[in-house]
């Protein structure tokens, strides 16, 4: 048993700072890194995460970390905390990258993965906001040697 | 907060492969025609790494006798190592093929190849149980009959991400100045799916492959249990990536 809790800050992109319990923060194997190496002053900067996506990380972290905690509890708030709009989930993801905590990663990109699922290629150029950048030839021969696998 | 929305190609593209490489190949063939990005992505070298064996494990069975049932059964392994037996995936395939004659040649990623020969016909279906749709090929050059034997495998060259039906077209020798002994010389006839034609190995093996067993797909090749001219037993495969036979002697003590 460590003799006390030790409180880490967390500064966001947007300047909010967030205190949280060290053993929490070293889920991110960044913030690990950083501990270990005694690099820590009393703030820890993240450049590239903002306070939004930072308060979605922290839920996340603390329900993983309560002690005794079910894993089908687990997988009931994974799966409500992934319900959110397509743009929240790509913070969380680059998020999730640059704190270097891959069980939240992983969870995540497979949420994406599900969403794409059972769609068709127009369904997902919308659901996902991608442009269609073949020319009119181009995509017509690459559907004609896949359309077997749909017609 | 800027007006233009995000898109899934903002993300880095280790990202990317990291999350297409957990779609089953036939969210692929979709996915593949969204963008040219996605394309190049599932092109790339390092999604092949990432990309193996994350479809379920999967066994066909395909089931027919006399009283005219001739059914199609797709088990999956689920988590816990039981099957996962889904009664809604049985295909009837009498809606597909009105007569018996129809053989199960294998499946990849889903898709089933099946043969179907009845007098001169000779033929190769691609069902996808999924959506309940097939298609047929063309006919082959080089018509199925006796002695001449045929035999099929389909399988997946990992590489280029193409699917290919392999038919063994073996024409019977008989050599007349050694009291009729016969061999096989056989050649194979590839076909990948999408490009719709046929075309013909450069090379020939003195191999018999027999008409009973259809090839075993594994890792880019399709592999047969053969016999030379001598009669001794030996595996021949078929490199999908590069068209070429290959072959090796079977497991020492194996009669």
């Amino acid at each position: 048993m460590s003799s006390s809790t030790k409180f880490l800050t967390l500064k966001t992109n947007d300047k909010e700072e967030f205190v949280l319990d060290e053993a929490i923060a070293i889920r991110s194997q960044t913030i690990k890194n950083m501990v270990e190496d005694d690099c820590v002053s009393n703030v820890i900067p993240l450049p590239n995460v903002d306070s939004k996506t930072m308060i979605k990380v922290i839920e996340y972290w603390k329900k993983h970390s309560e002690e005794g905690i079910s894993k089908d509890k687990l997988m009931d708030f994974d799966k409500a905390f992934v319900k959110v709009d397509q743009s929240i989930l790509y913070a969380l993801i680059l998020a999730a990258n640059f704190l270097n905590d891959a069980e939240m990663l992983d969870m995540i990109c497979q949420e994406v993965a599900n969403r794409i699922k059972g769609k068709t290629p127009e369904e997902i150029r919308k659901e996902f906001n991608i442009e269609n950048d073949f020319t009119p030839e181009e995509e017509e021969e690459i559907r004609n040697e896949n359309v077997w696998a749909f017609e | 907060m800027s007006n233009k929305e995000k898109s899934l190609l903002d993300l880095p593209s280790p990202i990317l492969l990291q999350i297409l490489s957990t779609l089953p190949p036939t969210t692929l063939l979709y996915v593949k025609i969204v963008s040219k990005t996605l394309l190049n992505l599932i092109l790339d070298s390092e999604f092949l790494k990432l990309s193996r064996s994350v479809s379920p494990a999967t066994i066909i069975i395909h089931q027919f006798n006399s009283n005219r049932t001739n059914t199609l059964k797709i088990l999956k392994f689920a988590v816990d190592y039981n099957f996962d037996h889904d009664s809604n995936v049985h295909l009837d395939l009498q809606l597909y093929f009105p007569v018996d004659l129809v053989f199960l040649v294998g499946s990849v990623h889903g898709f089933v190849c099946f043969n179907y020969f009845f007098g001169n016909v000779d033929g190769i279906y691609i069902l996808n149980p999924t959506t309940r749709e097939y298609i047929i090929l063309p006919e082959p050059q080089r018509v199925r009959k006796w002695p001449n034997l045929v035999t099929y495998g389909f399988g997946f060259d990992p590489v280029r991400f193409e699917y290919k039906v392999v038919r063994i077209y073996q024409e019977e020798i008989r050599d007349s100045d050694t009291n009729g002994f016969r061999y096989y010389k056989s050649e194979a006839q590839f076909y990948t799916i999408g490009k719709w034609y046929w075309r013909s190995s450069v090379e020939h093996v003195m191999f018999c492959f027999g008409c009973r067993a259809y090839g075993v797909n594994l890792y880019g090749r399709i592999h047969w249990l053969v016999s030379d001219a001598n009669g001794n037993e030996l595996i021949c495969s078929f490199n999908l990536e590069n068209d070429l036979f290959e072959s090796f002697p079977t497991a020492p003590g194996y009669t």
